[in-house]
């Protein structure tokens, strides 16, 4: 028989002793069941959380090591084998070391789900919970253990002492098979998972001793030795290697597969679902050649239903439907906007472009579809959701979640593609898999991966700002325009002609895979009086025409949606700063009472060398060849974390060159888990956002994407890197874990622009900032085109 | 066809078509994973070896065009060091390459789907100029037929851990 017992909500079973091992294994109950009956049961049955072992989030062993589990899936940033682990060891008060093993994203073998961003204020607030109930189970097991009051008890590096006595977690869970049930809420597939539920008591971050420190990444070693399992090692036996042959166009149907040369290719075979089609042979190089010449006879519908991307911007603004779709407006508004404009000494209007960009994986994506004789489906991907995509698959084949497992590998990483669940290939392996009754690897070319994935999105933004004779905003207002971002359907499905969810639309029950545009950017200048941010939204461009539903299918990159608003605003300051004949870092104190706002641009002002004056610079110049040189800043708040950043860049004006010499940056997230591994975060953050101002566009034409390889779209080498500087600001006292991983590269982008019109005193107000662009800037036509 | 390929030291029969790409044959039928497939167009780097101590791209090189060539992948570095060091056998199966050694001490990775190139080129880099500069670390990979590529912004962490592994080898001499 067990015994049961009940810890801050948590529930503690005991059942028979064993003889050896023993095990503490975390695991669930649903908040609003009995806690006992069924706990620790899955909450969506078969191949997701086993009862015993595999659906816990922590096992305690008897030699003290512990696995760690979770549902969130590391991509390089190495938060779940850093960060992650500081917040548990923390948490049990066992040596960061003692967790021996992490395992991550696979549906059958983790707890939560949910997608892989925002770690911290998400999968890691699960394990910390997560932890902490189990630290109280561990102290109560002491307690009885001991026969030491629970209050007597203290814990260090995993040695339980009290009233003279001393144990360790190894030893209490020694012979006995232990259960803690802990409620979570929420829905396992959904683009956010499971929640653990409940109120433990936490250690105070003035006690922790893990968190704060400097561990390098685990996963180091077996990546640069090649011992890592990588997404593209999976081999199955009798799988096959397959390649898609996509449409022609975004909007084309398929008139008629081509024939496949038996006598060429002995061994491959097509297959036809819908739209797709698929070639399939046992050696990876048939496989592309027989798909290549199958391509070449495959006959299809033509389409034009694209503006091509010269027109993009002026069709977004007389032809794309805004309307449709309810406007958003910021919690931040307050005042009489229009008035305040009106009665301003001085105004400053400007309109901001974007284009489309790519999340650009350096491996296009693939994945191992398994649909197995008994109905089970397995699916060995890199993918940024996996209990999503598990959802998804099983829409597609119209049966249950039960059916479906998802495995995860690294792999390239796509900053945002599949965070809702489709990186790209892992429908379409299923979809040749379930067809010639084999394991099939899909490996998309890069042509592929460039022209049928998603992109993030482009938009513009109409910024209106009120000036007094002081240089004090008076009224901000801003419009901000930008198709949907976040079409999560499964692009094979989609062709195929497959159950899939909707697309986007205006629904507001969705407010992440709809058409809303929602304020994605937090106003941060709190002494300004008169604020207005609106938010418009429309459909994917071309998605309602193509015959295929598809169109520019976009997706969540990188501080998603805030990059698209944040560009526009901090240029817009800076440029009004210059307006007004201030200093843009003085401009922007003056703007706000936040203390941590103030705390980083006071922070990136002394680290970067900022010259504090008006721009343009006293030394701007739009012609000549001789190099001109300017600063610009940006700030932002994202995730519960200050950034503030400054940019040095040259500009050659004869060539329209622009080289960014210096990026620094200061963040305050609150506490910090790990100084190392948060700066090579934000390190890698600043010259991802280096290659969106200075290289990165999507090209496409009436029909489709015409950006099929790194020629065609270019991003930053390592001939354009700067130097970096990263300066971090503490503040545990505030209790809160702010966010590392994004905001550095959408900071870069506003700053450089800010930086090139303080070289050359025109302003550049579209991205990014390409020689034949720039010329055009420097020459006088217009700043937008 | 029927090709002898020298990699990483050691003789191996393959037979596959003459046309098929390196990078295949390395990864398929050799269970060589450390090159990998980021373009098949020679325009990143993801698949890079050495070839008779120089870099190449895997994805484009024909199997007729490398028989009997020394091929050395990721995880032939080690032995590949052991030997330009004189190294015994079980020291060497301990021994890492200095430059994965400078990657793990630099913590240079993020997703690490590059690296494979950026290790090889520090490698054929080093072994011509063991102390090369910044400038000559920078050309080294925006040499051949493309700049070596990283999406994740490692570019800062690779001229750090070039720097390293020089200061490792020399120390090793």
């Amino acid at each position: 028989m067990a015994t049961v017992s009940t810890i801050h909500g948590a529930t503690l079973t005991r059942r028979q002793f064993v003889t050896t091992g023993g095990t503490l294994v975390v695991g669930f109950a649903l908040v609003g069941d009995r806690l006992f009956a069924g706990a620790a049961e899955a909450p969506t049955g078969k191949n997701s959380l086993d009862a015993k072992l595999s659906t816990s989030w922590f096992e305690i062993h008897a030699d003290n090591t512990i696995v760690m589990r979770t549902g969130k899936v590391d991509f390089g940033q190495s938060t779940a084998h850093t960060a992650y682990k500081q917040l548990v060891a923390e948490e049990l008060n066992v040596p960061y070391e003692a967790i021996t093993s992490v395992v991550m994203g696979d549906t059958d073998r983790t707890p939560d789900g949910g997608f892989s961003a925002g770690f911290l204020e998400y999968g890691g607030q699960n394990l910390r919970k997560a932890a902490a109930y189990t630290y109280q189970a561990l102290l109560d097991l002491a307690a009885t253990t001991l026969g030491v009051d629970k209050s007597q008890l203290t814990v260090k590096d995993g040695v339980v002492s009290g009233g003279g006595k001393r144990t360790t977690y190894g030893e209490l869970v020694r012979g006995q098979q232990l259960k803690l049930s802990i409620p979570v809420e929420g829905d396992l597939t959904s683009m956010f998972g499971l929640t653990v539920a409940g109120n433990p008591p936490m250690k105070p971050a003035s006690q922790y001793t893990i968190i704060g420190k400097s561990f390098a990444n685990t996963v180091t070693p077996s990546k640069v030795t090649a011992k890592e399992q990588w997404v593209t090692d999976v081999r199955l036996p009798d799988m096959l290697h397959g390649r898609i042959i996509h449409p022609k166009t975004l909007g084309s149907t398929l008139v008629a597969a081509g024939a496949l040369d038996k006598a060429k290719f002995p061994n491959a075979q097509v297959v036809v679902k819908g739209n797709l089609v698929g070639v399939v042979a046992p050696s990876e190089w048939e496989a592309i050649k027989a798909s290549q010449a199958v391509a070449a006879t495959t006959r299809w519908t033509d389409w034009k239903g694209l503006p091509g991307h010269a027109r993009l911007h002026t069709w977004l603004r007389d032809k794309a439907d805004w309307k449709s779709t309810p406007v958003s407006k910021s919690d931040k508004g307050k005042g009489d906007v229009g008035a305040a404009l009106q009665s301003a000494g001085t105004s400053f209007t400007a309109s901001y472009e974007l284009p489309y960009m790519k999340h650009a994986p350096i491996g296009p994506t693939v994945a191992v579809g398994d649909a197995r004789p008994d109905g089970t489906v397995f699916i060995h991907t890199h993918n940024q959701n996996p209990q999503a995509l598990r959802g998804q698959i099983a829409m597609m084949l119209g049966t249950s979640v039960d059916t479906v497992v998802v495995r995860i590998y690294a792999g390239p990483g796509h900053y945002g593609r599949s965070n809702g669940g489709n990186a790209g290939a892992e429908d379409e392996a299923v979809i040749l898999s379930k067809a010639v009754g084999k394991p099939v690897r899909v490996q998309w070319m890069r042509p592929d991966d460039l022209q049928w994935s998603t992109q993030s999105p482009a938009g513009y933004s109409d910024i209106k700002i009120g000036l007094d004779a002081n240089g004090t905003i008076t009224a901000y207002d801003a419009a901000h325009y930008m198709p949907a971002m976040q079409d999560d359907r499964l692009v094979g499905a989609v062709i195929a002609g497959l159950p899939t969810p909707p697309p986007p639309g205006p629904d507001p029950r969705l407010p992440i895979g709809s058409t809303i545009n929602s304020i994605q950017d937090p106003w941060i200048y709190t002494r300004v009086a008169n604020v207005a941010e609106e938010g418009y939204g429309t459909f994917q461009v071309g998605q309602k025409e193509s015959p295929l539903a598809v169109g520019l299918r976009d997706h969540s990159m990188r501080t998603p949606g805030q990059l698209q608003q944040n560009y526009p605003r901090e240029l817009a300051l800076s440029e009004a700063a210059a307006r007004a004949g201030v200093d843009a870092i003085d401009f922007r104190l003056r703007q706000t009472d936040d203390q941590r706002l103030i705390g980083v641009l006071k922070a990136v002002r002394e680290a970067s060398g900022w010259q504090t004056r008006t721009a343009p610079s006293p030394a701007a110049s739009a012609t000549g060849t001789g190099k001109v040189t300017g600063q610009g800043v940006s700030a932002m708040l994202r995730s519960g974390t200050y950034w503030a950043c400054v940019c040095h860049v040259s500009v050659v004006p004869s060539t329209g060159k622009v080289v960014v010499d210096k990026y620094t940056i200061a963040v305050d997230p609150g506490i910090v888990v790990n100084p190392l591994q948060l700066k090579r975060q934000i390190e890698g953050g600043a010259l991802m956002g280096l290659s969106h101002a200075l290289y990165e566009e999507v090209t496409f034409d009436e029909s489709g994407v015409t950006s099929r390889d790194w020629r065609t779209y270019p991003v930053l080498t390592m001939a354009d890197i700067p130097e970096i500087k990263v300066v971090i600001i503490s503040h545990p006292e505030l209790g809160t874990y702010g966010g590392g991983s994004e905001a550095a590269n959408a900071l870069a982008v506003s700053a450089i622009a800010a930086a090139f019109y303080d070289a050359t005193g025109k302003p550049a107000r579209r991205l990014p900032l390409k020689a034949a662009y720039v010329q055009t800037v420097l020459s006088g036509a217009s700043g937008t085109r | 066809m029927a090709v002898t390929l020298l990699v990483n030291g050691t003789r191996r029969e393959v037979q596959a078509p003459a046309d098929t790409p390196l990078l295949y044959v390395l990864r398929n039928d050799l269970e060589l994973s450390g090159p990998q497939f980021g373009c098949g167009l020679s325009q990143c780097g993801a698949c890079s070896v050495l070839v008779d101590g120089k870099e190449a791209r895997s994805c484009v090189l024909p199997l007729s065009s490398v028989a009997n060539k020394q091929i050395t992948t990721l995880e032939g570095l080690p032995e590949r060091w052991a030997k330009q060091k004189g190294l015994s056998d079980p020291a060497a199966t301990q021994t890492l390459h200095p430059v994965q050694q400078a990657w793990i001490d630099e913590q240079v990775p993020m997703c690490g789907f590059c690296q494979n190139g950026m290790m090889i080129t520090a490698t054929a880099l080093l072994e011509q100029t063991p102390s090369p500069t910044v400038d000559q670390i920078k050309s080294a990979y925006m040499s051949g037929p493309s700049p070596h590529l990283c999406r994740c912004g490692t570019y800062s962490a690779i001229v750090e851990a070039v720097q390293k592994a020089s200061t490792l080898m020399a120390k090793a001499r």
